[in-house]
């Protein structure tokens, strides 16, 4: 995959060459070093590498320490940090801090600071400027010390966050209403409070040497397995990139295979996905500034399925799951096989109803092949532009598509009713699929196959689909076959494949990815539980 | 740079064998017969008939948006056409046909095929090559004899009712088979396994106009209430091996029917002792049919057994006694039994073994078989065959006693 990728990147940094050799990591002001012992110096090299800017606040303070006065500065982001607190501590209450000092005795003003004053959950010391740099861009208030070589960090950072609210993207009837929102800290909290267990491990990186987004992988230790851990932490390190502004970017870099339509990792915005993901002993993959969060290893099966398929009862769950596996059917090869029949085999269709078909098209211009793709054209591109479009003209586009598509395309003669009935039931097949990404896959795979259908008939659609479930069962995902529980047949896993058996008969978690430890309820014995 | 241009060429290679592979495809299917919807035209049915010492083919051909206008009403067009073309092989005349179709005939749709009963009496036997061969044709459509009349005849009559006079044929052939079973459907496969097989000598239903076919072939036999031309099965043609001989009628062919159980539900009427009648409606059938050898001489055994229920009543007769319906069940066994064995006098008179009986003796005897199935058209004709039917009556309707009986009593 690297080697596929190596020209690309050679392009890429050739294409943006002046920038990418004079980042701003190599400027002077920004050159990490010690803290000088001077605040002077310190706060003047800050505000040269922060270029003067206007939202970074600087109070300087005289504090009585040891009876003695001390230059000290408090160093914050406006908007960023909300020191209030803080700042209360440090200012006022001057008695309460006196005694306190006192009792204290002879002791290092910095870490009297530290220890006494502070009324901040998380505080840690910096002693060089990189750290102060990212601290105070981080929401971080700083307090710097004249003549200390440190500096104190506390964390201070309330930067707006959105409220928790329920996922635009996958809705569920029953089930938590609850979304990831834009922060790393709120979103691993939002796992924490699923999975309230010492062993859910979490580890952070700082990727993009611009953009300095924190990363989190988040895994239970015991269930999953380390070699995946492993990949993904070497894949994560192996990343070099300026910026990181959404989990796509590191979606494309760390992905098994770039050249597939078909999505390798998986993506959700609902934290009990991610925690019923990290029970089977995946890993979820948090970048800080986005709701999505990854999870890999990603399956096949596992975006035709929801987080609902648990809550609702096992019956309804393997109804929902066999009619969405029909729907990727009929999504796939709706148009294609309407056209190989209707211009291949005419024979197989039986007589009256090849008898209407004929009559509806009776004038339509256009042979099958195009009046197929320009109503399927016609839809892409409604559907994308009530996407994109502002909420508040969402009504024209579905007026105008309805009449367009709909109505004036048929009366018209430019289209045949019975394409339209293929386009639209294609169109809304492809919306059961739960995965933007994988119905997207779908989408463009689509028109190949009427492509074939169109040259070769049946024929052509069936060497296709030989091609796909090849290429399908060639793909992996961190090192799991991409069409695990089907291909290699695992008979153990079809109990949350096809079909979601009952609870009960779900002792186990999927052999792929909970090497060692697969069994999850240890105590009771496998089989229905007795009343 | 060197290396990276060896590992493109490298990739150009994996890229260009399977477009490669791809471009193969082009030539390896073996029918390149991609047409639109709108390019051919349906063929439904297929009439030939004997024009001097050629064939004449005549297709009915739909037209297919005249068949899906809802409104109907103003102008109406007839929803077929019928073609035709003359030429001394049937393939060679059907694709004459593209000189006045505007489209390629397309016949997978094929429901029936009629054949003149002149066409018939001259054999049947090489028109078949041609349809079996084609690929296009499925062989699920059925044939029939146009009796005393023409294929092209039949094709022209319009049907009320059913829009296409095909579906009417078609349709009116299965119904009158199962519920009726005077007629029998017969596709080209059994037709041609009829044929070939020394056994069993094929039956084809007859169909004929009943009434004016000039007025038939215009708009006007739909716009009456009662149509003045309609088109009505018609007894059975009997075939000695691939030539028209006779016809059987309608009693007749409901006993071929019961022999060949290929008959589920008929009506059989019976005489009542007071005089009057009552009809059986029969609802289930089962046959077998066995060959025996004989100090040398083949003996056919037929074995029927019929559930029925009472369906009508015209007389006077007490139901309500326990020895009503025994009576009733064995005069229901005699009036088949002597149905089926007036067929097989019929068949004998014909020379024609139309039951199949040849293939039951082969099954049951093969030596034998082997030793008499040159001549089997004599040995038919003096076969006995023993008819056991055995018959019950399980119903008698919503009502036992018939109400005329009280008419009578009062």
């Amino acid at each position: 995959m690297v080697s596929f990728l190596y020209p690309f990147k050679k392009l890429l940094k050739k294409g943006l060459g002046p920038r990418g050799s004079r980042g701003p990591e190599s400027d002077g002001a920004n050159r990490p070093g010690p803290l000088p012992r001077s605040l002077d110096d310190t706060l003047r090299i800050v505000k040269e590498a922060l270029g003067g800017s206007p939202d970074l606040v600087i109070r300087r303070i005289s504090m009585m320490i040891n009876r003695r006065p001390h230059q000290t500065a408090i160093v914050y982001i406006d908007g960023l940090a909300d020191p209030k607190e803080l700042l209360e501590s440090l200012l006022a209450d001057s008695g309460d801090m006196q005694a306190n000092l006192k009792s204290a005795g002879d002791v290092e003003p910095l870490r009297l600071i530290r220890q006494y004053l502070l009324k901040v959950g998380q505080v840690n010391g910096v002693s060089d400027l990189g750290t102060l740099y990212h601290a105070i861009l981080s929401g971080d208030t700083c307090i710097l010390l004249d003549g200390a070589s440190e500096a104190i960090a506390a964390g201070t950072g309330s930067a707006k966050d959105r409220n928790i609210t329920e996922p635009a993207s996958q809705a569920v009837l029953r089930g938590p209403r609850e979304g990831f929102a834009e922060t790393l800290r709120t979103n691993t909290a939002l796992i924490r409070r699923k999975i309230k267990n010492p062993n859910l491990w979490m580890e952070t990186r700082r990727i993009g040497d611009v953009t300095k987004t924190d990363v989190a992988i988040m895994y239970i230790k015991g269930i999953v397995n380390d070699k995946t851990v492993n990949e993904v932490r070497q894949r994560l390190d192996r990343i070099r990139i300026d910026s990181i502004l959404e989990s796509g970017y590191i979606e494309e870099l760390i992905q098994d295979e770039t050249y597939t339509p078909f999505p390798t990792i998986f993506n959700t915005e609902r934290p009990d996905a991610v925690a019923g993901g990290l029970l089977e002993g995946r890993i979820a993959i948090l970048v800080d500034g986005t709701p999505f969060v990854l999870v890999v290893p990603a399956l096949f099966t596992h975006f035709l399925q929801t987080p609902e398929d648990y809550y609702q009862r096992a019956d309804i769950s393997s109804f929902l799951r066999i009619l969405r596996y029909v729907c990727l059917f009929i999504a796939l090869f709706g148009p294609a096989a309407y056209i190989a029949v209707t211009t291949f085999h005419q024979e197989m269709i039986p007589t009256p109803l090849l008898l209407s078909v004929i009559a509806a098209r009776e004038g339509i211009p256009f042979p099958a092949f195009v009046e197929a793709f320009l109503m399927e054209i016609t839809f892409e591109i409604l559907r994308e532009a009530g996407v994109r479009m502002p909420r508040t003209v969402g009504q024209a586009v579905s007026i105008v598509g309805a009449l367009v598509i709909g109505q004036s395309a048929v009366e018209a003669g430019l289209v045949g009713p019975a394409m339209v009935i293929v386009v639209s039931i294609t169109a809304i097949s492809n919306f059961v699929i739960p995965s933007y990404n994988m119905g997207i896959s779908i989408r463009m795979i689509r028109f190949p196959f009427m492509i074939l259908a169109a040259t070769f008939g049946l024929y052509g659609i069936l060497i296709g689909s030989i091609v796909m479930v090849l290429h399908l069962c060639s793909l992996r995902s961190f090192g799991v076959p991409y069409m695990a529980p089907f291909a290699p047949f695992i008979v153990e896993d079809q109990k949350d494949n096809i079909f979601r058996l009952p609870r009960w008969a779900m002792v186990t978690r999927p052999r792929y990815s909970s090497d060692g430890n697969p069994v999850r309820e240890k105590e009771r014995p496998p089989g229905k539980p007795g009343r | 740079m060197k290396r990276l241009n060896k590992g493109r060429n490298l990739r150009l290679n994996k890229a260009l064998k399977p477009l490669l592979l791809a471009a193969a495809l082009l030539a390896l299917p073996g029918c390149w017969n991609r047409k639109e919807l709108n390019e051919i035209s349906i063929a439904t049915a297929f009439g030939f008939d004997a024009r001097e010492d050629r064939y004449l083919v005549s297709v009915q051909l739909v037209n297919a948006s005249e068949i899906a206008d809802k409104q109907g009403g103003g102008g109406r067009v007839p929803v077929v056409t019928v073609q035709q073309s003359t030429g001394r092989t049937i393939f060679e005349s059907i694709r004459a046909m593209t000189t006045t179709t505007p489209r390629k005939i397309y016949s997978s749709h094929l429901r029936i095929l009629v054949i003149g009963e002149d066409m018939a009496r001259a054999g049947i036997a090489k028109l078949l090559d041609g349809l079996s061969r084609d690929h296009e044709l499925r062989t699920d459509f059925y044939i029939i004899v146009a009796r005393g009349t023409k294929a092209s005849d039949i094709l022209q009559v319009l049907t009320p009712l059913e829009k296409l006079p095909t579906d009417k044929m078609f349709s009116s052939l299965e119904a009158s088979q199962r519920n009726w079973g005077i007629t029998a459907r017969v596709d080209l496969h059994e037709l041609i396994n009829d044929l070939v097989d020394k056994g069993v000598d094929p039956v084809l239903a007859g169909i004929v106009i009943e009434g004016s076919n000039e007025i038939g072939r215009t708009d006007a036999n739909l716009d009456s209430v009662r149509p003045p031309a309609t088109l009505k099965y018609q007894g059975l043609a009997v075939f000695r091996k691939d030539k028209l001989v006779g016809w059987l009628n309608d009693e007749q062919s409901k006993g071929y029917n019961y022999i060949r159980g290929t008959l589920k539900s008929t009506i059989v009427r019976l005489p009542c002792r007071k005089g009057g009648e009552l009809a059986v409606e029969l609802i289930h059938t089962s046959h077998g049919i066995k060959g025996k050898i004989r100090d040398g001489k083949p003996e056919i055994e037929v074995r029927l057994s019929a559930e029925g229920n009472i369906g009508e009543v015209e007389c006077a007769i007490n139901l309500n006694t326990p020895r009503a319906i025994p009576l009733l069940e064995a005069e229901l066994s005699e009036a088949i039994k002597e149905n089926m064995e007036a067929t097989i006098a019929q068949a004998k008179a014909y020379r024609s073994d139309i039951f199949g009986f040849g293939s039951a003796i082969h099954r049951a005897d093969y030596r034998a078989w082997n030793r008499m199935k040159d001549r089997w058209d004599d040995e038919f004709v003096h076969l006995p065959v023993h008819v056991t039917v055995k018959a019950k009556i399980r119903r008698t309707g919503s009502v036992v006693e018939s109400f005329l009986e009280r008419m009578e009593d009062s």
